[in-house]
C-alpha cells in the first residue's frame, strides 16, 4: 500500500510536470502550411454590395455573402481579399468618398434567405483595407446599410435589421458622430423589428428616410411583414421620425427599400412589400406617394431583392436589381429588362453601382459574381476572378490527379481536377448539374457517371461522355405520403460498396443499381411534426415556398466503413437514428446526449474508420439563434456521448471528420472557420493558413494523396496538401529546439503541373512541385543564420536552399536539382546558367543548420514507379546531360583562361608604355584572342534580337533542352552533342596554339624587361576562384 | 450626468495621451535597439556587400549609399553588372541592364526613381526623426505575427506612401515591414522580413532580408559585410553619358 502511494506520489508530479512542459500547438505554427484555394471563380458566388471610389473608379470594393470583402485597384482586372481576419458574410460597405482610404464594412448578410451566415459587427479601415479596426455594433448580427453624412464625414448612420432567427434588442437605426468609434441607437421599435434601409438627402442632410421591418426565420418557416413594419421620414437629421404612408397600399407592410434621386432629392422611390407589393414614387420628399407600374421583376421576392437605384444624373432613370436587372426611363411607369446583349448574366441581383461621373458605367452584383457594363446595362462582362463560390459539400474520385465534386448555392453542380497544368483555372471546372447544387457524388466504378442533385431532392445521373442527364430520384409508391426532402437533401455513397447509394427524404432510400430502383429502408425517421410542415404558408406577406424551408427531413446519412449494416441518420428536426441491421430496425439515440438543446439540425455524422462503435456527430442549432458549436462522440454506438467542442471553437458546427490514419486527429468545420484537434477533441486550434474565417461546410480526406479537402461556403474549394505533417507532429518534435518532421518518400519524374499564371482570370495553385522538407523551430530565429543543405551520399553539399525562420513548422521545397553550370562570359546572359541538372537516384541527406545546432535526415531519391521512361532511357539522358554540362563548364574555363591571358598581355603593355616592343607584340596577340573569343560566346551588343549563336549559346541550348526531359534524348540531339564536342575541341586547340606559341615568345620579352611573366590559369585555379565566388562550399 | 461627462473627457484625454505616448515609446525603443539616435545619425555613408539567393542560384550585390548624395546598387549575374542608381544631386534615377545586351545607361521613370530612392532611405530608418522628415506615425496596437508578439506601427510618409513596421516586443527590432505606394494609375505593396540581426560599429541591422510566397521563403539577401562612413566619391552616382557604353561594365574587379 505504501509502495503504491509512494509510486503515485512520484508518478503524479511527473505526469503533471510533463503535461506542463508540453509545447502547446498553436495556429501560427502552421503558417507555412497554407491551404490552396482552387476556386472556382467561373460562376463566382453571391455578391451583396459594391462600392467604388468616385474619383478613381478603378478602385472597387466588393462585399460577398460568404467570401468577405475583395478589392480591386485595377478596374476589376485583379481582385484581392482584404478581410480574411473577420467574418466573411458581408451586409454592406461604404467608402468615405472624401477620404477614400476609409471604408466601413457592416458584417452579416441581409438578403435574409435560409442559408445566410452571421456577422460580428462593423469594421473600419483607414488605409484601404490593409488594417481594420473593430468599430462597434458587435451584437447586431447583420447590418444592411451604412450611410455617411454628406457634409460631416464623422457622422454615420447604420441600418440594423439585426438577428434573423431570434428576438434581439440589438436592432434599429444607429448613429455615430465620431466616425464609428461609438454608436447610439436612435430609433428602435421592438425585439422583432429591425431597420431595413436608410437614406439621406444629399443636398439637405436633415431630411432622412428609413424603413423598419418585422421579420423572422425559424428552422421551418420565414415571415416577412407585420404591424411594426413602416416607412419613416425625419426632417431634423434623425432626431424625430414620422410615418409616411400616404399613398402606400397595404394594411401591413414587409420589407421596404428606399432610393433618393441624387440629382433631384425630393424625388424618392420605394418598393414596399405588402399583400400587393409595389413600386412607389414621391416627388415631394415622401409626403405623398404614387404607385407606379412594375413588372414581375420589380415586385419579385421583396425580402430577398430589396434594392432600387436611381441614376445620379437623371431622376427618372431607375434600376431595379431583382431576378433580373430592369430599368425605367420614366420614373417607373414602364420597365424594360437589360438585354444582356453581351452575353449571359447570372440571375438574382443584389447590388448596382453607378459611376457618378459616367452613368453609363455600371457594376452589378449577382448570386453569381460581379459584372461590368459600359453602356448603361445593355451588355455586360463578368469579372471571372472572384473565387467566392459557396459550396455545401465536396467529394473526390480516385483518378490521378483526383477530381473534386461539389454543389454550389444557386450555381449548380461542378467538378474539377485538383491539379492542372499552369494552375486550376475557370476552364478546368465543368458543370454537371443545375439549380442550387449540394451533394455531388462520382460513380466510383464508372468515371463517366456523376450523381448530382438540386434543391428539394431532385437528383440526376449525369454522363460525361454523352452529356446526358437522367432524373433518378425515388418517388412515393401508390398511396404513400409525399416525400419530404430537405433543401439540401443528402445523397451519400456507401464506403463499403461502390454501387450503393443512399437518399434521405423522411425515409431513407437505398439503391444498388445506380438509381434505377430504390428500396425504402426506414420508416419516417423525423419527428413528422405537422406544425413544421406548412411551407406553402411560409414567407409572410409574400408567400415564398422555394423548398428552402422544407422540414422534418433527413439531413445527414453515414454508413459505417466497418459494417454495411450499420447506418447513421440525422434529421433537421433533431433525431439521430442508428440501425445495425441494414435498416430493419432503427433507434433514436439523441436522447442519450447530455447538454444538447432540443431540435437541432444533425449537420454531420462521421462513423469512425478505426472503430465500428465509434461515431462523431455535429449539431447545428443556429436557426433558433443559438450559434454555439455542438460536437459529440460516442464509442458505444450512441448509448453514451462525450462533448468535444471546447471554448477554442467558434461558430455553429457543420462538419466533423476523423483522420483516416490517426484516430486522435480530428477536423471540424464551423460557420467561422476550420479547426484541428491533435488530441481526439480535448483541445482545438483554428487552422488559418490559407483558410480564411469562412464557413467550412464539408471536409473530405483523400485516401491516396492524404489531402484534406474543404468545401467552403464563400471561398470555393480549399485543399491542404498531404496532411502527413499533421499526423506526425508530436511532443517529441515539439520539445526539440530544432527538428525535422520525418521526411516522406517523394518521387522524381512525377507529373509536374507547374505554377499558376493568372492572366486576368482566376488561377488556383497546384500542389508544390519538388521535394518538400519540413522542419520545426521552437523559437523564431532572430539572430544568426538558418540554412538548409542537400548533401549527396558522401556528404558533399550539392545545394543550399534559403530557409525560413518562423516559430513552428517551416517548409522548404527542393527542385531536385543541383547547381547550374558555370558559363562563359558574354554580352548577354545565357539561359543554361540558370538551369541545374536533376540529381541522380540514390541516398541523400538534408541538413538544417541554425547557428551552432545541426540536424540531419537521410532520404532517398527514386523515380516514380509510374514514370513513363525506362531506367535505361533515363541513364542515357543523364549521361548526355552530364556530358553537355561538362562541355559548357569546359568552355567557360577555356574562355576565361584565354580572356585572362588577353587581359594580362594588355596590362603588361599598357602599364609599360615606354617599352614600345611590348605593345608591338601585344596587339597582334590580343587581336588573335579576340577573333577566338568572338566565336565562343555572344558578343554583339545592343537590345536587338540578334539571334546570335556562338559556341556557348549552342551548347547552352542543347543542355537546356535535354536536361529538362527525363527520357532518352533524340538521336539528332545525341549526334548534335558529338558535333558540338568537335567544335569545342577545335576552339580549345586554337586557344592552346596561342598559349603554346605566342605566349612563350611574349614571355621572353617580359623576361628581357624584367617584368612578371604571363601565367596560364589552371583548371584548379579557376575552380577555386569561381566556386568561391559563387559561394560554393 | 456631470460625472459621466467628466469621466468620458478624462477617458478621452487619457486615451489620447496614452496612444501618443505609446507610438513614440515604441519608436524610441526601436531606435535604441538599432543603436540609438546619435549613433544612427552619425552614419554618413554605408557600403554593403550582399548576396542574393534564390533556389538554385545566387549572385553578389553591392550597395553603396551616401547621405545627401545618392544610392547605387550593382548586381552581378554571369559576369554582367546590373546597376540601379539614384542621384540626390539631380533627384533622378538611372539604370544599366545588360542582361539583354544593352550596356547603356537609361533614365528611370518616376516610379522606378521612387523605388531606387526608397532603397537609399534604408540606410537610415524612416522612423528616425520621423516628425522632422514630415511623416506621421500611428501605433495600431499589438499583433500576433506568426506566433510572435509585435507592435504594429504605421508610418504615413510625406510622399503619401505608407510603411507598416512589425516590431518584436522583446527585441524591439523589426520582424516585418510592409510598404504601400501609390502612383497616379496604380498602387503596389511590398513585404520584407528581417532576421539575423547583427551589430557592427554599434549599429544593429538585419543580416538577412527575406521575401515569401504563400508562407514559403522564395528569395533572400544576406549581408556579408557592412562598412560605415567610408569615402565615397559623389561622381559614382552621376549618370554616365547614355550614348556611351558604361565603362564600369568593362572594368575588371
Amino acid at each position: 500500500m505504501i509502495r503504491k502511494i509512494l509510486f503515485a506520489a512520484f508518478v503524479i508530479p511527473l505526469c503533471v510536470l510533463s503535461q506542463e512542459n508540453n509545447v502547446k500547438l498553436t495556429s501560427s505554427m502552421f503558417g507555412s502550411m497554407a491551404g490552396r484555394q482552387i476556386g472556382p471563380a467561373e460562376m463566382s458566388g453571391r455578391i451583396t454590395c459594391i462600392d467604388a471610389v468616385n474619383a478613381t473608379p478603378r478602385i472597387i470594393y466588393v462585399g460577398t455573402a460568404g467570401g468577405g470583402v475583395w478589392k480591386s485597384t485595377t478596374a476589376g482586372v485583379t481582385f484581392n481579399p482584404i478581410s480574411d481576419k473577420f467574418s466573411q458574410g458581408i451586409g454592406c460597405l461604404v467608402i468615405d468618398q472624401k477620404n477614400p482610404e476609409t471604408v466601413y464594412v457592416g458584417t452579416g448578410e441581409c438578403n435574409m434567405r435560409n442559408s445566410v451566415g452571421i456577422g460580428t459587427g462593423l469594421y473600419k479601415t483607414t488605409d484601404g483595407g490593409t488594417t481594420w479596426l473593430k468599430s462597434g455594433l458587435d451584437s447586431c448580427e447583420r447590418i444592411s446599410k451604412i450611410i455617411i453624412h454628406p457634409t460631416d464625414n464623422n457622422t454615420l448612420f447604420a441600418a440594423v435589421p439585426g438577428a434573423l432567427w431570434s428576438d434581439s434588442k440589438h436592432r434599429g437605426l444607429y448613429k455615430s458622430t465620431d466616425a464609428g468609434k461609438t454608436w447610439t441607437k436612435i430609433f428602435y421599435i421592438d425585439e422583432k423589428t429591425g431597420c431595413a434601409d436608410v437614406a439621406i438627402n444629399p443636398k439637405n442632410p436633415d431630411i432622412m428616410y428609413m424603413s423598419m421591418w418585422q421579420f423572422r426565420r425559424t428552422p421551418w418557416s420565414f415571415s416577412s411583414g407585420g404591424k411594426t413594419s413602416a416607412l419613416y421620414k425625419s426632417i431634423d437629421g434623425g432626431k424625430n421620425w414620422k410615418k409616411i404612408h400616404n399613398g402606400i397600399e397595404g394594411e401591413e407592410l414587409g420589407r421596404i427599400c428606399i432610393a433618393i434621386a441624387p440629382s433631384e432629392p425630393d424625388n424618392v422611390y420605394a418598393i414596399a412589400e405588402s399583400n400587393n407589393t409595389g413600386l412607389y414614387k414621391s416627388t415631394n420628399g415622401g409626403e405623398t406617394w404614387v404607385r407606379k407600374g412594375g413588372s414581375m421583376n420589380v415586385t419579385w421576392r421583396p425580402f430577398y431583392f430589396s434594392v432600387i437605384v436611381v441614376d445620379p444624373t437623371d431622376a427618372k432613370r431607375i434600376y431595379r436589381p431583382s431576378l433580373n436587372l430592369s430599368f425605367s426611363d420614366d420614373s417607373g411607369e414602364s420597365f424594360d429588362e437589360a438585354s444582356f446583349a453581351g452575353g449571359w448574366v447570372h440571375s438574382d441581383h443584389h447590388a448596382v453601382w453607378i459611376n457618378p461621373n459616367n452613368p453609363s458605367h455600371l457594376l452589378l452584383g449577382t448570386d453569381g459574381g460581379v459584372y461590368q457594363s459600359l453602356d448603361r446595362g445593355n451588355s455586360w462582362t463578368m469579372f471571372g476572378n472572384l473565387p467566392v463560390s459557396m459550396f455545401y459539400h465536396v467529394q473526390y474520385d480516385m483518378q490521378e490527379p483526383y477530381n473534386v465534386y461539389g454543389g454550389l448555392q444557386d450555381n449548380g453542380s461542378w467538378y474539377a481536377a485538383s491539379q492542372s497544368v499552369g494552375g486550376i483555372e475557370n476552364r478546368d471546372w465543368f458543370n454537371c448539374g443545375g439549380g442550387d447544387g449540394f451533394w455531388v457524388q462520382p460513380d466510383l466504378t464508372d468515371p463517366n457517371i456523376i450523381y448530382s442533385e438540386y434543391q428539394g431532392g431532385e437528383m440526376s445521373r449525369f454522363n460525361k461522355k454523352t452529356n446526358e442527364s437522367k432524373d433518378i430520384k425515388p418517388y412515393p409508391l401508390a398511396g404513400e405520403p409525399k416525400l419530404r426532402c430537405n433543401w439540401n437533401t443528402p445523397i451519400v455513397n456507401s464506403p463499403t460498396n461502390p454501387n450503393t447509394f443512399y437518399y434521405g427524404a423522411q425515409y431513407l432510400f437505398r439503391t444498388k443499381n445506380k438509381g434505377d430502383s430504390w428500396e425504402k429502408i426506414s420508416p419516417d425517421l423525423s419527428t413528422n411534426d405537422k406544425k413544421k410542415q406548412e411551407q406553402e404558408k411560409s414567407g409572410g406577406l409574400s408567400v415564398d415556398n422555394s423548398g428552402a424551408e422544407n422540414h422534418c427531413t433527413i439531413y445527414s446519412v453515414c454508413e459505417s466503413p466497418k459494417d454495411e449494416n450499420l447506418i447513421w441518420v440525422g434529421t433537421d428536426d433533431g433525431n439521430l437514428q442508428v440501425t445495425t441491421d441494414g435498416g430493419k430496425t432503427w433507434t433514436n439515440v439523441v436522447k442519450n446526449i447530455v447538454g444538447l438543446p432540443a431540435t437541432n439540425w444533425v449537420s454531420s455524422i462521421e462513423a469512425s474508420t478505426h472503430d465500428k462503435n465509434t461515431a462523431f456527430v455535429t449539431f447545428d442549432n443556429h436557426a433558433t439563434g443559438n450559434f454555439k458549436p455542438y460536437v459529440f462522440k460516442t464509442t458505444d454506438l450512441g448509448k453514451t456521448w462525450t462533448a468535444l467542442a471546447t471554448s477554442d471553437v467558434v461558430g455553429y458546427a457543420h462538419k466533423i471528420k476523423q483522420d483516416i490514419l490517426n484516430s486522435e486527429l480530428l477536423f471540424l468545420g464551423t460557420e467561422i472557420g476550420f479547426y484541428v484537434s491533435f488530441d481526439a477533441g480535448k483541445s482545438w486550434i483554428n487552422y488559418r493558413a490559407g483558410v480564411p474565417l469562412t464557413a467550412i461546410r464539408d471536409i473530405a480526406i483523400h485516401p491516396k494523396t492524404n489531402d484534406v479537402i474543404l468545401a467552403t461556403h464563400g471561398r470555393g474549394i480549399i485543399i491542404l496538401d498531404d496532411i502527413t505533417y499533421l499526423r506526425s507532429i508530436n511532443q517529441s518534435i515539439l520539445q526539440k529546439e530544432i527538428s525535422f518532421v520525418p521526411v516522406k518518400q517523394q518521387w522524381m519524374g512525377s507529373i509536374s503541373y507547374g505554377g499558376a499564371f493568372p492572366s486576368g482570370g482566376f488561377s488556383g495553385d497546384n500542389s508544390d512541385g519538388g521535394y518538400t522538407f519540413l522542419y520545426y523551430l521552437k523559437q523564431r530565429v532572430q539572430k544568426g543564420k538558418v540554412k538548409i543543405e542537400i548533401l549527396d551520399e558522401n556528404k558533399n553539399v550539392i545545394k543550399t536552399i534559403p530557409a525560413s525562420k518562423r516559430k513552428g513548422l517551416n517548409k522548404v521545397i527542393w527542385d531536385m536539382r543541383g547547381k547550374p553550370p558555370r558559363v562563359a562570359t558574354g554580352v548577354k546572359v545565357d539561359v543554361s546558367g540558370f538551369v541545374a541538372p536533376v540529381v541522380a537516384e540514390g541516398t541523400y541527406y538534408v541538413r538544417l543548420t541554425v547557428n551552432d545546432k545541426v540536424v540531419e535526415e537521410k532520404f532517398s531519391m527514386m523515380y516514380d514507379p509510374k514514370c513513363p521512361h525506362s531506367a535505361e532511357d533515363r541513364a542515357v539522358a543523364r549521361k548526355a546531360t552530364k556530358e553537355i554540362f561538362d562541355m559548357q563548364e569546359e568552355l567557360a574555363f577555356v574562355s576565361e583562361k584565354i580572356r585572362d591571358v588577353k587581359d594580362n598581355v594588355g596590362n603588361r603593355s599598357n602599364n609599360n608604355e615606354k617599352i614600345k616592343e611590348l605593345k608591338k607584340n601585344a596587339d597582334p596577340i590580343i587581336k588573335k584572342i579576340d577573333v577566338i573569343l568572338f566565336t565562343l560566346s555572344a558578343s554583339i551588343e545592343g537590345t536587338n534580337i540578334t539571334g546570335e549563336e556562338k559556341l556557348r549559346e549552342k551548347i547552352g541550348m542543347m543542355y537546356a533542352q535535354i536536361s529538362g526531359y527525363d527520357g532518352k534524348p533524340t538521336d539528332s540531339q545525341l549526334e548534335r552533342i558529338k558535333g558540338l564536342r568537335k567544335e569545342l575541341e577545335e576552339a580549345k586547340a586554337k586557344i592552346e596554339a596561342i598559349i603554346a606559341t605566342d605566349i612563350p615568345k611574349y614571355n621572353t620579352l617580359l623576361t628581357k624587361n624584367k617584368l612578371e611573366l604571363i601565367k596560364i590559369m589552371t583548371r584548379e585555379e579557376w575552380d577555386v576562384k569561381t566556386l568561391k565566388k559563387e559561394g560554393k562550399s | 450626468m456631470k460625472k459621466i461627462i467628466f469621466s468620458s473627457i478624462l477617458l478621452f484625454l487619457f486615451a489620447s495621451t496614452l496612444s501618443a505616448q505609446t507610438v513614440d515609446e515604441v519608436i524610441d525603443k526601436h531606435i535604441a535597439a538599432l543603436g540609438g539616435k546619435e549613433k544612427l545619425k552619425s552614419v554618413k555613408s554605408v557600403r554593403m556587400t550582399l548576396k542574393g539567393r534564390a533556389q538554385g542560384f545566387e549572385f553578389p550585390v553591392e550597395m553603396v549609399s551616401k547621405k545627401n548624395s545618392g544610392v547605387k546598387t550593382v548586381t552581378t549575374i554571369q559576369g554582367m553588372k546590373m546597376i540601379q542608381c539614384y542621384d540626390e544631386n539631380t533627384k533622378s534615377g538611372w539604370a544599366v541592364n545588360p542582361m539583354m545586351g544593352d550596356k547603356k545607361a537609361q533614365k528611370m521613370n518616376e516610379e522606378q526613381t521612387k523605388q531606387a530612392q526608397e532603397q537609399g532611405g534604408k540606410m537610415e530608418s524612416d522612423l528616425l526623426d520621423y516628425k522632422e522628415k514630415g511623416h506621421t506615425a500611428e501605433y495600431l496596437g499589438k499583433e500576433d505575427l506568426d506566433g510572435e508578439e509585435v507592435y504594429l506601427i504605421k508610418l504615413n510618409k510625406k510622399d503619401g506612401s505608407i510603411t507598416y513596421y512589425y516590431i518584436d516586443v522583446i527585441t524591439n527590432l523589426t520582424i516585418k515591414e510592409k510598404t504601400k505606394q501609390k502612383l497616379k494609375d496604380k498602387e503596389f505593396e511590398g513585404e520584407s522580413w528581417f532576421s539575423n540581426y547583427q551589430t557592427v560599429d554599434g549599429i544593429t541591422s538585419p543580416g538577412t532580408v527575406e521575401s515569401y510566397n504563400n508562407g514559403i521563403l522564395g528569395f533572400e539577401i544576406t549581408m556579408e559585410k557592412i562598412e560605415y562612413n567610408i569615402e565615397i566619391d559623389d561622381a559614382i552616382f552621376k549618370m554616365p553619358d547614355p550614348n556611351a557604353n558604361n565603362l564600369e561594365q568593362n572594368k575588371e574587379k
